[in-house]
């Protein structure tokens, strides 16, 4: 009888037993998302995720010695042009870059200016309410405290790209990335092209990784609309330019950089074109 | 009899740990957050303060998960450490579904990963390198420490995976995690 009393009990008891820890052990891909939106593009979030942040390479572009130089930057005026959310995307990624790139300079006029151009865009793409403008533009005038100000526009980025990311908006936010590292890409190669800094080279020379990896995004989609067409074979054809470029790692040495002087021009002139394609 | 020890033992087994449940479900009082969600409840409820005690014990930092508290509060200790802030990521979800995330780091470049989260999450981080190698965890098995960063020197440019995941803990995440870079 006792045994009948006790045996149901037990199975709760079991039953109520925490899992096996080993249950706990990572699943693999469980974060791994393809969405789609209403225009059937496919986008692949931890993918884009995983893209460096341009403000890495114009830290470096920073560090390189090289004066600041706004001819290089987007045109704030520039604006006006952009009225496809396509468009918008692409430059809000650049115009962040330009904001970066003044900021670390500390231009406070021309940042004001990019970051205007930034609000914009944002605004136009319905994503602006991730920017404390106002704080950040304070900061700006007030503060040139660069960290904070990096802290403060990276946040609101990372914002707003959560943002993007849970409302499946997938294609802005891939625009806004390639956008963001052509400009980066190309400010490096203007800027390598006037000092010789091995750093730089090599960081551009890296880059190829994520010339491949933001092929592999856009491939599937391409069939997508013809300004996706457009712009996988102009991202094709900066990684046919990465072709015989290369970074050897080698054990206890400094990275030995393949990359010839023709390949670097071809490289630096691809992106000038692309780069115009975007902005223009 | 014997049969009847063992189930006693055992029910006294799960009875302890479900009291060691409760005891730690009690909000923790020594975070910075933590401090925060309170002060809000705090004067909100003002009026019945029955109903907050009731609200602790089943533990409102993780009931009401707001990891972008954490976000900032890391942001904040990194304002003057030199390091650059690249991206945040929120960690919140099932304590069983580890959050797995990806960032491309350059070589030559070093990184910080950093993670707060509540007191006694056992908050767990492991970085792999491109080729699946662990090569960093925030979790010491010889002294059983939980550390809240991992610091790096890039040694190969490539897609590092960082894992967040719950070291015998079943509650759901929450919490922030911050990577930065400096030269």
């Amino acid at each position: 009888m006792r045994k009948i009393f006790w045996l149901p009990l037990s199975a709760i008891i079991l039953m109520a037993c925490p899992k096996n820890d080993n249950q706990q052990k990572p699943t693999q891909d469980t974060t791994q998302k393809q969405n789609n939106t209403k225009t059937e593009f496919r986008t692949d979030y931890q993918l884009l995720n995983a893209m460096p942040n341009p403000i890495e390479m114009t830290d470096l572009i920073k560090s390189s010695g090289v004066e600041y130089d706004n001819s290089l930057l987007n045109k704030p005026e520039n604006i006006e042009k952009y009225n496809t959310e396509h468009q918008m995307a692409l430059n809000l990624g650049v115009y962040s870059v330009d904001l970066g790139y003044a900021n670390l300079h500390n231009k406070t006029q021309d940042a004001i200016k990019f970051l205007d151009a930034t609000r914009k865009m944002a605004e136009g793409l319905k994503v602006a309410q991730f920017f404390d403008f106002e704080k950040i533009k304070k900061i700006t005038q007030e503060t040139k405290d660069m960290n904070e100000l990096i802290l403060t526009t990276g946040l609101g980025l990372t914002a707003m790209r959560q943002k993007l990311e849970e409302d499946k908006r997938g294609e802005v936010l891939t625009l806004m990335v390639i956008g963001g590292w052509v400009e980066s890409l190309y400010l490096a190669t203007q800027v390598a092209e006037k000092a010789n800094k091995p750093a730089l080279n090599e960081k551009i020379a890296d880059q190829k990784l994520v010339a491949e990896v933001i092929l592999k995004e856009l491939e599937p989609n391409k069939s997508v609309s013809k300004h996706i067409e457009k712009l996988y074979n102009d991202l094709q054809k900066i990684n046919e330019s990465y072709k015989n470029i290369s970074v050897e790692t080698q054990e206890g040495k400094s990275s030995k950089v393949n990359m010839s002087k023709e390949d670097f021009q071809k490289l630096s002139q691809t992106l000038k074109e692309i780069r115009e394609h975007i902005t223009s | 009899m014997k049969n009847l020890c063992i189930i006693l033992i055992f029910m006294e087994i799960i009875i302890g740990k479900s009291l060691a449940q409760q005891k730690t479900t009690t909000p923790p009082q020594n975070t910075k957050p933590q401090q925060k969600i309170q002060t809000q409840k705090d004067t909100k409820t003002q009026t019945d303060p029955k109903k907050q005690t009731n609200k602790k014990e089943i533990n409102p930092r993780i009931e009401n998960c707001n990891p972008n508290a954490y976000i900032r509060d890391i942001v904040e200790a990194l304002k003057n450490s030199g390091y650059k802030f690249l991206r945040s990521y929120k960690l919140e979800g099932p304590s069983n579904d580890p959050i797995q995330q990806e960032y491309t780091f350059s070589k030559g470049t070093n990184y910080l990963i950093r993670a707060e989260s509540y007191v006694g999450s056992n908050l767990k981080m492991t970085l792999y390198d491109p080729t699946g190698r662990v090569i960093a965890s925030s979790y010491d098995p010889d002294t059983q420490k939980f550390y809240s960063s991992i610091e790096i020197t890039c040694t190969k440019t490539g897609v590092y995976k960082i894992l967040f995941e719950h070291y015998f803990n079943k509650r759901n995440f929450c919490g922030g995690a911050v990577i930065s870079f400096k030269r």
